[in-house]
């Protein structure tokens, strides 16, 4: 019994890690006969991304940068954001209504981001053009708060949960101090969950980085270099989104938008090792 | 012989259920005091009423005086009482800081900034905790490397460094190997000269070797207190006898 029960583990084990080979083979596959007819250099340090252009364009930095432009600041909104909704939750909410905004907090993350997309779209941006007269509705900010929103929900309840599970004996050594609950918060608590809030940073900025749909519907789309916050931009994952539909297979633009997809690929897979690094070498210590 | 803290009629409750039952004690200054007595008999929760670490408990409460000072322990702002009367506790709990932050810890809560000042204090605790000829060389190294030992010295040198009046101790070696609990119970007997201390054990042969003076709980109640030697060589109370004869236990 046990043992088919340990062979059904490690076949679904092994399928995953299967799959996921598969992916990274398909998408490299995919991109590296753009190399026939566009420069490596030209597609990745290009600053013009003009894929339907005569002569066509491929240079992903102006989406490379958008992207980072969008994820800094939408994680520089979520990590603070759940910071507080965490502090708020452990110690301000009376115990028995925790559970239920917990609960509650998990749903919101379940939100499909279509619908924030359609907030952004149809409440922020208006507003932000009318009421705060900016050139543009659909920009950076739109995108990184629409992309906050969705994000914090996740990080929010894992600090909670890593923050009311921190060792009491630490807490009660430090109350035994003399210290009140928030010198034992901020002097031993938050100290102590450097390395788990690191790791959930790198989390969300993973999840930040490889939604789609929001950053298609509120960022405003152009692939120019944003100067600053209030202007459109176009980021990787939302370009596959909104070219891959009207690419014929088997041309330079569809091998282009696989390469993006393959870099996207890449980094989110390095900030998801970093993260696992982090909580890793943070666990060995706490081990001793 | 000075009188640090005086308990009258302290009675404890957790919910419903009657804890600690009419307890009146009076703890004599600048010596060891050791509560002895079968597992839940009280011994814990009579220390951490002193102070006030069972607080935070919902269903806690207690009635009866707890005079320190002159002034009921329930007067004190929480946080002030507790620089006052420090603890150490069963599992040694350094913070993930280095050994200097450690010691340093309570000093900084109480507002020392001067460099100057800290490092002496965190000397000088270390040095009374018999810690600091291991540990000189390397007080920036985090505390989670010193052995189980080094850590509770390592606690007991926090709780000196703000010059406590009063250290509770509760059962602080049944987490350490028997040479650590040696080097335990002689940092103990070196201090008590300058400080009171109450020490939580069910270890009758600690107590014999520690206590100037011994407390016996028995079911939430004080059996029996008094000098050492009156304790364990001419016991009072049938209970007391019954309970170092190991009869129960």
């Amino acid at each position: 019994m046990k043992s088919t029960i340990d062979r059904l583990i490690s076949v679904s084990g092994l399928t995953s890690i299967a799959i996921i080979v598969a992916i990274t083979f398909f998408l490299f596959y995919n991109w590296i006969p753009l190399f026939e007819t566009v420069e490596p250099i030209g597609f990745f340090f290009g600053t013009l991304w003009y894929p339907t252009a005569v002569p066509p364009f491929y240079g992903i930095l102006p989406l490379l940068d958008a992207t980072v432009w969008i994820s800094s600041l939408a994680i520089f909104i979520t990590i603070p954001s759940a910071f507080v909704i965490a502090i708020f939750i452990t110690y301000i909410v009376p115990k028995k209504f925790r559970y239920i905004l917990k609960t509650f907090l998990e749903i919101f993350s379940s939100i499909p981001s279509v619908i924030l997309g359609l907030i952004g779209l149809s409440i922020v941006a208006p507003y932000f053009q009318n009421v705060l007269n900016m050139d543009t509705g659909q920009n950076i900010l739109n995108a990184a708060i629409m992309l906050s929103l969705i994000t914090i929900p996740m990080p929010a309840s894992m600090m909670e949960d890593f923050i009311s599970a921190f060792s009491p004996e630490q807490k009660e050594g430090s109350q035994a101090l003399g210290a009140n609950e928030f010198e034992t918060l901020t002097r031993v608590v938050i100290p102590g969950l450097k390395g788990p809030f690191a790791s959930i940073t790198m989390l969300s900025l993973g999840r930040i980085f490889g939604e789609t749909m929001i950053v298609l519907m509120v960022a405003g789309n152009a692939a120019i270099f944003p100067s600053n916050i209030f202007q459109p931009a176009r980021v990787l994952s939302s370009t596959i989104a909104a070219e891959m539909g009207e690419t014929p297979v088997g041309t330079p633009h569809f091998y282009a938008l696989f390469g993006i997809g393959a870099i996207l690929f890449v980094i989110t897979f390095l900030i998801n090792v970093a993260g696992e690094m982090i909580r890793f070498r943070y666990e060995r210590q706490m081990m001793k | 012989m000075d009188i640090d803290l005086k308990v009258e009629d302290l009675s404890v409750y957790f919910g419903q259920k009657k804890i600690l039952d009419s307890i009146s004690i009076e703890i004599p200054s600048k010596s060891i005091v050791a509560i002895i007595g079968p597992s839940g008999c009280g011994k814990s929760t009579f220390i951490r009423t002193i102070n006030r670490m069972n607080d935070r408990f919902d269903d806690f409460y207690s009635t009866g005086n707890i005079i320190f000072k002159g002034r009921d322990a329930m007067e004190y702002p929480v946080e002030e009482l507790r620089r006052e009367i420090g603890m150490v506790f069963q599992k040694p709990n350094p913070f993930p800081k280095s050994i200097y932050e450690n010691v340093a810890f309570g000093l900084k809560i109480n507002g020392i900034k001067d460099k100057k000042i800290l490092d002496e204090k965190v000397n000088k605790s270390l040095m009374a905790a018999s810690l600091y000829e291991e540990v000189k060389d390397r007080l920036s190294t985090n505390a989670y490397k010193l052995s189980g030992g080094q850590q509770q010295r390592l606690c007991i040198a926090r709780a000196l460094a703000v010059s406590p009046k009063i250290l509770l101790l509760d059962e602080p070696t049944s987490a350490v190997d028997p040479i650590a609990t040696k080097q335990i119970e002689n940092v103990l007997k070196n201090i008590k000269k300058d400080i009171t201390i109450i020490i939580v054990t069910h270890n009758i042969q600690q107590a014999a070797r520690i206590a100037d003076y011994i407390a016996f709980f028995y079911m939430g109640r004080l059996v029996e207190f008094g000098k050492s030697e009156k304790v364990l060589n001419s016991p009072k109370e049938k209970l007391t006898e019954e309970y170092l004869t190991g009869t129960y236990g």
